[in-house]
């Protein structure tokens, strides 16, 4: 698998991106691609997402020139901004088996933040990845031509009272954390991105 | 022949889906791998790609239904003649296996494929008396689908005259088979249309006996620009339902903030400020910014607008690469830019290509609306109309009032092949409130 390192990225460009790369994929043109990026501040909206959930005023949002997307996936509403590393495996799946791969995810993930100190886990029933009762990570898939897209969210610093403005992923009263949360220390976003290229180039193997 | 659309295994441990949502219709024409409907589970949203190229004949379950694997969702009825030439071919052909992927149909009766046939003519039912007979495996009648064989005149070398992949291989390198195409399946009068369209432009004219010109008409023969702008119009008018749709725009604010960058010494037309806003509105309907290859729609990352220049030689259209990332002054400049060069022949061809939305913008003497035609393979163009002052009511603290505000008609002309009305009338009306907002900077 490669991964690609974006920087920052704003989220539709990014979804273009990753449709483009999904194309690519899909014609055989490339291999399975991991794209790493960040995004500006955006809180996004499932399709099946509740603006209810938001809890304050899109107004307000806009004045301080955060957008909300409503996006093509499934979930509810969740938050992107600066500190929180984004991945989009672009993977081909001739033989879909998308548990194992929301699995594996999480496991590519746990990998991880253990290198960092963080010893996280699954809760049954809860895609993602949590530290206690704290979420660390969120997963959403998409598979389009039998290629995946979107992917996962690893607040590695992020300003975590971003997410205390949403009921997160439509669950309310779950908090969210960061590697820094956790530690106390900061790890530099370079170290946390080549962890997780690595655990996701072991995990994210055998698909197609 | 019909086949099923089944819930496919998405997992070893995934035992069902929900429908989320159908993106086809009922008797709607679908190309294979188009997307028919989206399924969701546990956190992860597929979209189910079309098994083959066809007609869809019945949709059986209903968005928000749980529904477990294998069960059928859709029946379609697959469209040989439809069916284009692989590009590559996969890897690996099973024999065993029914379709690519391999879960995702299974055909139902007839069992046996027919040979593909031509939809438009009337052949009678005898035609194929053989069809009958011809054992083959879905992977072979898929390989002559695609490919427009006749499986009938394939000898068959597999038990009981089974026609298998080798023979087919073997048919397909003794160059009898013709690639492509509809099948010549039975010398049966096929009845042609009467009306041909010119098939790749307009071409000379029409055989007819030659125009009588007095001595005082001037015949003027084509030059290679006008025969090329001609070839395009006729194909394009040929290849795109044109749907028009019109928004009467206020352009007071765009009035305003010209009259601003004035003093401070920048002439802007009103032309940046309407690429300005189409790039925004397409950046938000990326449906709009597009191409289209054979049978599939290319959403366009980039926004390349191609802008209308009319020049001495002939109407040019340069393209402004990035349009969503220059500012207005930027746009102006490199109108501006490509007006001088255009002017002098000083255009590059590869100025001119790589577009992916067009405006076209008559001038002042534009008139108040026209209905422009597409820019092949793109999808869709505004035209500008001509800015008039007329008196409009507006509601001002609760109160209508009358207004003399500068108007002007904007025509947007999308492909109805590829868009829809939803996303075409959303787009228009988009680029009409942002000029009208007056917010640019």
């Amino acid at each position: 698998m490669e991964t690609v390192w974006l920087g920052e990225v704003a989220y539709r460009e990014a979804l273009d991106l990753q449709l483009s790369f999904l194309d690519r994929r899909a014609g055989r043109r490339i291999p399975d691609t991991l794209l790493l990026l960040t995004h500006p501040h955006v809180y996004t909206l499932g399709r099946a997402g509740d603006e209810a959930n938001l809890l304050v005023s899109k107004e307000t949002l806009a004045s301080e020139g955060i957008s909300v997307e409503r996006v093509g996936r499934g979930g509810d509403i969740t938050y992107h901004g600066p500190g929180q590393l984004v991945g989009y495996p672009i993977v081909r799946m001739d033989k879909p088996d998308v548990h194992k791969f929301v699995r594996s995810i999480e496991s590519a993930l746990m990998d991880s933040v253990r290198a960092f100190g963080v010893d996280a886990r699954r809760i049954q029933g809860l895609t993602g990845v949590w530290v206690g009762e704290r979420k660390i990570a969120s997963i959403g898939v998409g598979i389009r031509k039998w290629v995946t897209y979107h992917g996962f969210a690893l607040n590695v610093t992020t300003d975590l009272s971003r997410f205390k403005r949403i009921n997160m992923c439509g669950l309310k009263g779950r908090e969210a954390t960061s590697i820094a949360e956790e530690t106390g220390s900061t790890p530099p976003m370079e170290a946390v991105r080549d962890a997780v290229s690595a655990a996701c180039s072991r995990r994210l193997e055998g698909f197609a | 022949m019909l086949i099923d659309v089944v819930m496919p295994q998405l997992g070893e441990s995934v035992v069902e889906g929900v429908v989320v949502k159908w993106l086809v219709e009922v008797g709607q024409a679908v190309a294979k791998d188009q997307p028919l409907l989206e399924i969701s589970t546990d956190k992860v949203d597929a979209e189910i790609p079309s098994p083959a190229a066809g007609k869809v004949t019945q949709i059986l379950v209903t968005p928000g239904e749980t529904v477990p694997i294998r069960e059928v969702l859709a029946r379609m009825e697959t469209d040989p003649a439809a069916a284009a030439p692989v590009e590559e071919v996969p890897e690996k052909w099973d024999e065993e296996t029914e379709g690519f992927p391999g879960h995702m149909a299974r055909a139902s009766a007839p069992p046996i494929p027919v040979p593909p046939r031509i939809e438009t003519s009337a052949l009678p039912p005898s035609a194929h008396p053989a069809a009958a007979r011809i054992r083959i495996t879905p992977v072979v009648a898929r390989m002559a689908a695609e490919r427009g064989l006749d499986l009938s005149r394939i000898p068959g070398t597999g038990i009981d005259g089974r026609v298998t992949r080798k023979d087919v291989e073997a048919y397909l390198a003794s160059g009898e088979a013709r690639p492509a195409g509809p099948p010549k399946a039975v010398p049966a009068p096929v009845p042609k249309p009467t009306v041909v369209p010119p098939a790749t432009g307009a071409g000379p004219a029409p055989k007819a006996a030659p125009p009588t010109t007095s001595g005082e008409d001037q015949v003027v023969p084509w030059t290679p620009i006008r025969k090329k702008i001609a070839e395009h119009m006729v194909r394009s008018k040929h290849t795109s339902p044109h749907v028009h749709i019109f928004a009467e725009v206020d352009m007071h604010k765009v009035a305003a903030a010209r009259a601003r960058s004035k003093k401070e010494g920048v002439n802007l037309t009103y032309l940046p400020f309407v690429i300005h806003a189409a790039a925004k509105a397409l950046r938000e309907t990326p449906v709009m910014n597009a191409i289209v290859t054979g049978e599939s729609t290319v959403l366009k990352k980039d926004i390349h607008i191609a802008v209308a220049v009319d020049t001495e030689k002939g109407l040019l259209v340069p393209v402004l690469r990035h349009a969503d990332r220059m500012s207005l002054s930027e746009i102006s400049a490199a109108m501006d830019d490509f007006g001088a060069r255009a002017k002098s022949g000083k255009i590059s061809p590869d100025e001119l290509s790589g577009g992916t939305f067009s405006i076209t913008n008559p001038g002042i003497r534009g008139n108040l609306f026209g209905t422009p035609i597409i820019n092949q393979p793109q999808v869709g163009i505004l035209r500008l109309g001509q800015i008039v002052k007329r008196p409009v009511v507006i509601a001002a603290n609760g109160e209508d009032s009358i207004v003399i505000r500068p108007m002007m008609y904007l025509c947007c002309a999308y492909d109805h092949r590829v868009i829809d009305g939803v996303a075409g009338n959303g787009f228009l009306y988009r680029v009409r409130e942002i000029l009208e907002a007056g917010d640019f900077f």
